[in-house]
C-alpha cells in the first residue's frame, strides 16, 4: 500500500481516469443488488400466489436492463484503468530509457546488460501488475464489498448480515496466508526450476566435455537429482494449492448453512419473507470474490514494491559526467592539450581487467600538444594505458582537479557534453554494430547522410567493393537476423562511419588491428590526405603505420617512456627504435602476411 | 490430419502416464465422489426450503439435521477435493519427472552432429521450459478439464432432475459462449501477437543500446534513439490497449452478461409457470444456484484449452529428441585399452556436410611416447583430427588405429580413458575443484588429485582460493581466470592418466606468472604419454618429435621444427610473423 503513496505523484497525472474507474466500480456494484433483489420479489408474489404478468414483466425487463448496463460499465472501467497502467508503464518505461541514455560509463560497468534488462521488463511488469490488477482489486474489494453489505442490511436484515459475517475473519485469514505460502513456495519452485536449467545447460553446452571425460553417468545422475528436487517444490506448491479451495469452501459453506438456518428461524418469527432469504443468499454469493481478492492483492503490492524500489534505485542514480552550468559551446580552434598528473578509475569498479583495477594509477605524468591537423601515434603494450587517454578525452570520465585536458584553448570539463561529442569522431578497438542496414550503420553519426556521402565513405575505409558484393549491396541487413561480417569488415565499417562524421578529430583506437597490410596501407594513405584539416590520433601496435606522423608517444606503464617524430625515436635507439627494426624486417620478409582474421568468414567452417 | 496427428500427440503424452495409473484412477474417483458432494449443497438447500421453510409444520430438530448435512455436504466436497488434488498433482510431478529423465538420458546418447545442428539454447529448452509447459498440462490442465467436465455434467444432471424443459432451453447458451470464445480467438490473436512482437523490438533496441552505449553517446545519438524507442513503446501500448478491449468485451464481462440473461430467462419461466401450477420456492433457488456454478469451469475449460494447444506443440518438440536416432552402440568386440599408445592414420578422409572436405587423405603415424604438433590456419583441419580421435564424428575414408586396433572396434569406455584430451577453452564443471579433478572417477582419490594439481603447479592459485581444493567456482568457472582453467585441466589429465594426450593449446592471452606456469606444466603432461598437440604459439613446440603443417585439410609439411624451419613454406611464414607478435607483446 505504501507503494501507492510513493507511485502518487505518477499516478496523479491519470487521476480522471481512475476516478472514473471507480465511478464505474461503484455503479456495477450497485447493479449487481438489483436482480437478486427482483428475483426475491418474484419469490414472494410466486409464494403469495399474486404474481401479475405486468409485474414478471417488470422484474424481467429490470433484469435485462441490468444485465446490459453491468456489461457497458464493466468495459468502461476495464477500458480505462488497465488503459492508465499501461500508460504509466510506457511512461516509466521511455524515462527509464532515456535515464539509461543519460548514465556515463561507470554506470555500465556497475550494471550488465542482463540485470538492467531485467529491470526494464519484469520490475515494469510488475508495476503494470500493482497500478492495474493491485488498484482494481483493492478498490473493488472495498465497493463491491462495501455495497453487498450495505445492501443485505437494508434490502434483507441486519440480524442475518451479523450472522452470516461469523466465519468471514477466517475466510480473510486463510487468503491472506494463502497468498503469502504460495508466493514463498512459488519462489522456491522458480529456483530449483532455473537450476534444473542450468544443470542441463550445463551438460548441453559442455557435450564435448562430457563425452571426452566420460561423465554421462555423472551428469544423468545429477540431472536427475535435480529434478528430483524440482518435484519436491513443486510438490509443495501443490500442497497449499489443494489446501486453497477446500479451506475456503468449507467456511464460505458455513456462512450459507448459517444464513439459511437463521433465515428458517427469522421467517418463522415473521422478520423474513422466503424471497428475502433468496435474495439474501444470493448476496452471500456475491460476497466470496471481494474476500478473497484481498487476500491475493497483498502478495501483488509485495512483489510491485520490491521492483519499484529497485527501479527509484536506478532511477535515482545521477551520471556523473554531466554539463556545467556554464559550459560553453565548441571551440572554433581545435589544437588539443593534455596535462594529466595522475588518473585512476574511480572506486567501486569491478576490476575485470588489470587496466581498470581502481587500485592502479593508469596514467601518469602525461603531457601532450596536439596542433590542430596532426597525426600523432600512440603505442605502446597492451594496458599501457593507451585506451583510457581516449577514454578521458571522450569524457567518460572526469579528471582529477590537478589534470587537466583542452580543447582549443578550454577545458574539456567546462564545454557542453554534447557539443564536444561532436567534435570528435572514434573508432573503438572492438567494432560496433547496430540492427539495421549496412547503409544506416555507416549513417551512425549522421542518419542523413545521402547514399553519395556514405559510399564516399565506404570508399575511404575501402569496404565499398565488398558491400557492393552483398547481394542486397547497402540495403544488406545486418544483426540478428541479417548477416555477419568478419572482423575485418566489422572494424572497416566503423572507419566508415568516423569518415562520414567528418568531426574535426578523428581518434583511431587500434582500428587496422584486423585488416590485411595492403589494406591497411590504402586506407593510411587516405587518412594522410587529411593532413591538416583534420586531427588525427591513432593508437597501433604495428609501428610502421607511424612512419609519418607528426609526432609519436610510447606509453609504458601509463607514463610516457618515449616521446618524439619517427626520426628522433629510431635515433634514440630505444624501445621503439627495436620494435620498429624487428617488424620492418620481417615486414621485407614477407611484404603481404595475411592476417587470418581477415578472411571472410566461409559459409562452412569447421566444425568447432 | 492435422486433428489426428494432435490427438496422437495427447495419446502419446497420456500414454506416459501410465506407470501411474492406479493414483491417476484413484484420483479421478475422489473427483467424482467430490462432485457428487458439491452437487448435493443446493439441493440440500432446496429441501431446507421446500420442506422446511416452505412447509407449515417446522420442528426444529428436522432444521438441525438438513444444518448438518448442508454442512457435511461442503465440508465432504472439501475433503474429497483437497486429496483428489493431491494424489492428481504428485502422481503428475512423477510423470513429469520420467520424460525429463528420459529424454536427458537419450539425449546424451545422440551423436555429436545433432548437438552441431540445434543450437544450445533449443536444447535446454526443451529439457527445461517444454517439459514445464507439459507440466502445467499435468498439473494445470487436464485437472481443471476434468474437474470442470465433471462439475458440468453433475450441474446438468441436477438441472435435468429439477425441470428437464427449462435444462435444454438453458443449453442455448452453450452455443452462445462457444461462439463468444470463437470471437475472442479471431479478434485476440493478431492483438496478441502485436504485442509480443512489439515488446521484441523493445527489448531488442534496449539491449543493442545497453550493451553499446559508449559508442551511443560518442556519437551523440542518445535523442534519436529516445525516440526510437518511444515509438515502439507507442506501439506496444496502443496494441496493449486494443487487447484489453477486446478482453474486456468478450471474456469475463461477456460471460457475465450471458449468466444474467440466463437469470431472467428463468425468472421468467417459472413466473409463467406459477400461472397454471405451483412452482417450489426451493427449486428456483436451486436452479439459480446450479447455473451460477456453471460459468466458471466453462471458462476455464475454455481457457486451458489454448494451454493444452501449447502443451501439445511442447510435447512435439520434447518427443523430438527420442525420435533421434541415437548413435551406433559401441561395439563391445575389444575390451582392451591402448597399452602402448601408437596412433596411425591411414588415408583418413572426412567431411562435415557431404561436400566440403575438412580432412582430404590424411595419413600420418605417431609413435608410442612421441609428441606430434599439428599446426595451421584455422579451417585447416587441426581440430577435425582431435575430433576423430575422440570419435565424435564418424568418418568417410580411411582408417584409423591405436595401437594396431581399428578406432571404431574400441570400447567406449576403454577408449575414453585411454585418450585423455585438453580442450582449448577447458569446461569447469559445477562441483568443487576435486570434484573436477576427479570427475567421477571413482579411481582417484581425493588426495590423489590434489597430487595432480601439485604436479602441474595449480596448487599455486589454488591454495589462494577461499576453501582451497573444496572451492566451488562460479558457474562455468567463470571466477578462475583463463589461465586457472587451463591448470586445472592439465590437474585432471594428470589424475586420469591417459595413455594418449590430446593437447588443443590454449589461445588466449595469459598472464605471466600464471603462463610461466602453464609451460613447466605442459612438460609434465607430456612426460610418458603419445601426445598430439594442436600449436597456435610455435615457440612451445620446438621439441616436437613430428610437427604437421595442415592446410585445407590436407598436410601440407612434415618435419621437425629445425628441418621446416630451414624450408620456404607456411611454416616459415608464420614462425616469422609470430616471433614479430611475440617481440612486440613482451618488448
Amino acid at each position: 500500500m505504501s507503494l501507492l503513496w510513493k507511485m502518487r505523484f505518477i499516478i496523479r497525472t491519470y487521476w480522471k481516469q481512475y476516478l472514473f474507474a471507480f465511478l464505474c466500480l461503484q455503479l456495477v456494484a450497485v447493479l449487481n443488488q438489483l436482480p437478486p433483489w427482483l428475483i426475491g420479489w418474484v419469490v414472494d408474489e410466486i409464494t403469495t400466489d399474486s404474481l401479475y404478468p405486468e409485474e414478471l414483466g417488470l422484474a424481467i425487463g429490470g433484469i435485462l436492463v441490468t444485465a446490459f448496463l453491468i456489461y457497458g460499465f464493466r468495459f468502461l472501467w476495464r477500458s480505462l484503468l488497465y488503459g492508465a497502467s499501461v500508460d504509466i508503464v510506457r511512461e516509466q518505461r521511455d524515462q527509464l530509457f532515456a535515464h539509461f541514455t543519460r548514465m556515463s560509463p561507470s554506470f555500465y560497468q556497475r550494471h550488465t546488460t542482463g540485470d538492467l534488462m531485467a529491470h526494464a521488463t519484469n520490475d515494469l511488469n510488475a508495476v503494470e501488475a500493482c497500478v492495474g490488477d493491485g488498484i482494481m482489486t483493492l478498490v473493488d474489494s472495498i465497493i463491491a464489498g462495501v455495497t453487498v453489505l450495505v445492501a443485505m442490511v437494508v434490502l434483507v436484515s441486519g440480524k442475518l448480515t451479523l450472522m452470516v459475517l461469523v466465519p468471514f475473519p477466517a475466510l480473510a485469514w486463510i487468503t491472506s496466508r494463502y497468498g503469502t505460502q504460495m508466493h514463498k513456495h512459488f519462489g522456491q519452485a522458480q529456483a530449483r526450476f532455473s537450476d534444473l536449467n542450468e544443470e542441463a545447460r550445463e551438460t548441453v553446452a559442455g557435450i564435448r566435455a562430457v563425452r571426452a571425460h566420460q561423465l554421462n553417468k555423472r551428469q544423468s545422475e545429477r540431472f536427475f537429482q535435480q529434478s528430483r528436487r524440482t518435484v519436491e517444490a513443486n510438490r509443495s506448491v501443490g500442497h497449499v494449492e489443494a489446501l486453497f479451495m477446500p479451506s475456503v469452501n468449507i467456511f464460505f459453506g458455513l456462512a450459507f448453512v448459517i444464513a439459511l438456518m437463521g433465515g428458517a428461524w427469522l421467517i418463522q418469527d415473521g422478520e423474513m419473507t422466503i424471497g428475502m432469504l433468496t435474495t439474501f443468499t444470493l448476496y452471500l454469493g456475491q460476497l466470496l470474490w471481494p474476500m478473497m481478492q484481498l487476500g491475493w492483492q497483498f502478495s501483488l503490492f509485495q512483489r510491485g514494491s520490491a521492483s519499484w524500489k529497485r527501479l527509484e534505485r536506478l532511477m535515482s542514480v545521477t551520471p556523473d559526467i554531466a554539463d556545467k552550468p556554464d559550459a560553453v559551446p565548441a571551440p572554433t580552434r581545435h589544437d588539443l592539450h593534455f596535462d594529466i598528473q595522475a588518473f585512476a578509475y574511480p572506486e567501486a569498479f569491478p576490476a575485470e581487467s588489470e587496466e581498470l583495477n581502481p587500485a592502479r594509477t593508469v596514467l601518469e605524468n602525461i603531457r601532450l600538444s596536439v596542433g590542430s591537423g596532426q597525426f600523432v601515434g600512440i603505442t605502446g603494450r597492451t594496458g599501457s594505458g593507451k585506451s583510457s587517454l581516449f577514454r578521458l578525452l571522450l569524457r567518460e570520465f572526469n579528471l582529477p582537479e590537478d589534470s587537466s585536458i583542452t580543447l582549443g584553448g578550454n577545458n574539456i570539463d567546462n564545454i557542453q557534453l554534447q557539443a564536444l561529442r561532436s567534435q570528435i569522431a572514434w573508432v573503438p578497438q572492438v567494432a560496433t554494430l547496430f540492427t539495421g542496414t549496412i547503409a544506416s550503420n555507416i549513417a551512425f553519426y549522421n542518419i542523413n547522410a545521402s547514399q553519395t556521402d556514405i559510399e564516399k565513405a565506404a570508399r575511404l575505409a575501402a569496404i565499398h567493393d565488398e558491400i557492393m558484393a552483398f547481394q542486397d549491396g547497402y540495403n544488406t541487413l545486418l544483426g540478428e537476423n541479417g548477416i555477419s561480417l568478419s572482423g575485418g569488415q566489422k572494424q572497416r565499417i566503423a572507419l566508415a562511419r568516423a569518415f562520414l562524421a567528418d568531426h574535426p578529430i578523428l581518434l583511431l583506437d587500434d582500428a587496422f588491428s584486423a585488416l590485411d597490410m595492403k589494406t591497411e596501407a590504402t586506407i593510411l594513405k587516405n587518412l594522410h590526405a587529411l593532413h591538416g584539416h583534420k586531427t588525427v590520433l591513432l593508437i597501433t601496435q604495428r609501428l610502421p603505420e607511424l612512419i609519418r606522423a607528426d609526432q609519436i608517444l610510447v606509453l609504458e606503464d601509463g607514463r610516457i617512456l618515449e616521446q618524439g617524430t619517427h626520426q628522433q625515436l629510431l635515433e634514440h635507439a630505444g624501445w621503439y627504435a627495436r620494435i620498429f627494426r624487428q617488424q620492418a624486417r620481417s615486414l621485407e620478409l614477407q611484404p603481404l602476411v595475411a592476417v587470418e582474421s581477415e578472411k571472410a568468414v566461409s559459409p562452412v567452417q569447421e566444425a568447432p | 490430419m492435422k486433428l489426428l496427428s494432435r490427438y496422437q500427440g495427447l495419446h502419446n503424452l497420456l500414454g506416459w502416464g501410465r506407470p501411474y495409473r492406479r493414483g491417476f484412477v484413484t484420483a479421478f474417483v475422489l473427483l467424482v465422489i467430490a462432485t457428487c458432494f458439491e452437487m448435493a449443497s443446493p439441493w440440500v438447500m432446496k429441501i431446507i426450503l421446500d420442506q422446511y421453510i416452505g412447509a407449515s409444520h417446522q420442528d426444529m430438530s428436522t432444521l438441525a439435521w438438513l444444518g448438518g448435512a448442508l454442512t457435511l455436504t461442503y465440508v465432504g466436497a472439501s475433503i474429497f477435493q483437497y486429496f483428489q488434488s493431491i494424489i492428481f498433482n504428485n502422481n503428475a510431478l512423477e510423470v513429469i519427472h520420467d520424460i525429463r529423465q528420459k529424454v536427458f538420458a537419450h539425449l546424451l546418447t545422440l551423436p555429436m552432429r545433432y548437438f552441431d545442428s540445434e543450437p544450445m539454447g533449443r536444447l535446454v529448452s526443451r529439457l527445461t521450459n517444454d517439459s514445464e509447459v507439459i507440466r502445467q498440462m499435468y498439473v494445470g490442465v487436464l485437472p481443471a478439464i476434468l474437474r470442470g467436465g465433471m462439475k458440468l455434467v453433475g450441474i446438468f444432471i441436477a438441472l435435468a432432475l429439477l425441470d428437464l424443459r427449462l435444462m435444454l432451453l438453458v443449453m442455448i447458451i452453450v452455443p452462445v459462449l462457444l461462439f463468444s470464445m470463437h470471437l475472442y480467438q479471431k479478434y485476440s490473436h493478431p492483438v496478441v501477437h502485436g504485442v509480443r512482437a512489439r515488446l521484441a523490438d523493445i527489448n531488442t533496441l534496449l539491449g543493442e543500446s545497453l550493451a553499446n552505449m559508449r559508442v551511443i553517446q560518442a556519437a551523440n545519438r542518445e535523442q534519436e534513439l529516445r525516440g526510437e524507442f518511444a515509438g515502439s513503446n507507442q506501439g506496444w501500448r496502443d496494441l496493449r490497449r486494443q487487447e484489453i478491449n477486446v478482453n474486456s468485451l468478450l471474456l469475463m464481462p461477456f460471460g457475465n452478461l450471458v449468466q444474467t440473461l440466463a437469470l431472467a430467462g428463468i425468472v421468467g419461466w417459472f413466473g409463467w409457470k406459477a400461472g397454471y401450477t405451483t412452482v417450489e420456492v426451493g427449486t428456483i433457488y436451486a436452479f439459480i444456484n446450479y447455473l451460477a456454478r456453471f460459468f466458471e469451469p466453462f471458462r476455464q475449460i475454455a481457457q486451458q484449452l489454448g494451454n493444452l494447444q501449447q502443451a501439445l506443440v511442447a510435447s512435439e518438440r520434447v518427443f523430438a529428441v527420442l525420435d533421434e536416432t541415437p548413435e551406433a552402440a559401441p561395439p563391445r568386440r575389444n575390451e582392451q585399452t591402448a597399452t602402448a599408445g601408437r596412433l596411425e592414420f591411414r588415408h583418413v578422409s572426412l567431411s562435415y556436410d557431404g561436400r566440403h572436405k575438412a580432412l582430404d587423405d590424411v595419413s600420418f603415424t605417431v609413435e608410442a611416447g612421441q609428441f606430434t604438433a599439428i599446426v595451421g590456419h584455422s579451417g585447416s583441419g587441426k581440430s577435425s583430427l582431435i575430433n576423430l580421435l575422440m570419435r565424435f564424428y564418424p568418418w568417410q575414408g580411411g582408417e584409423i588405429l591405436v595401437d594396431g586396433q581399428p578406432l571404431e572396434t574400441l570400447d567406449e569406455e576403454h577408449l575414453r580413458q585411454s585418450i585423455g584430451l585438453v580442450f582449448q577453452e577447458p569446461y569447469i564443471f559445477t562441483g568443487s575443484l576435486t570434484d573436477n579433478i576427479i570427475l567421477g572417477n571413482s579411481a582417484i582419490s581425493p588426495e590423489q588429485a590434489r597430487l595432480a594439481a601439485e604436479k602441474v603447479h595449480a596448487n599455486r592459485f589454488i591454495s589462494r582460493l577461499p576453501g582451497q581444493f573444496d572451492h566451488v567456482p562460479a558457474a562455468g568457472g567463470q571466477s578462475l581466470s583463463t589461465g586457472e582453467r587451463q591448470l586445472l585441466s592439465f590437474a585432471r589429465t594428470v589424475a586420469q592418466d591417459p595413455r594418449i594426450l590430446l593437447l588443443d593449446e590454449a589461445t588466449a592471452n595469459i598472464d605471466g606468472e600464471t603462463e610461466q606456469a602453464i609451460k613447466e606444466a605442459l612438460i609434465t603432461l607430456r612426460e610418458g604419454r603419445t601426445t598430439v598437440a594442436i600449436a597456435h604459439r610455435l615457440s612451445t613446440i620446438q621439441d616436437a618429435d613430428q610437427i604437421l603443417v595442415m592446410d585445407k585439410g590436407r598436410i601440407v609439411q612434415r618435419g621437425t621444427h629445425a628441418e621446416l624451419i630451414n624450408q620456404a613454406g607456411s611454416y616459415r611464414e608464420l614462425y616469422l610473423s609470430q616471433q614479430m607478435e611475440e617481440q612486440l607483446q613482451s618488448a
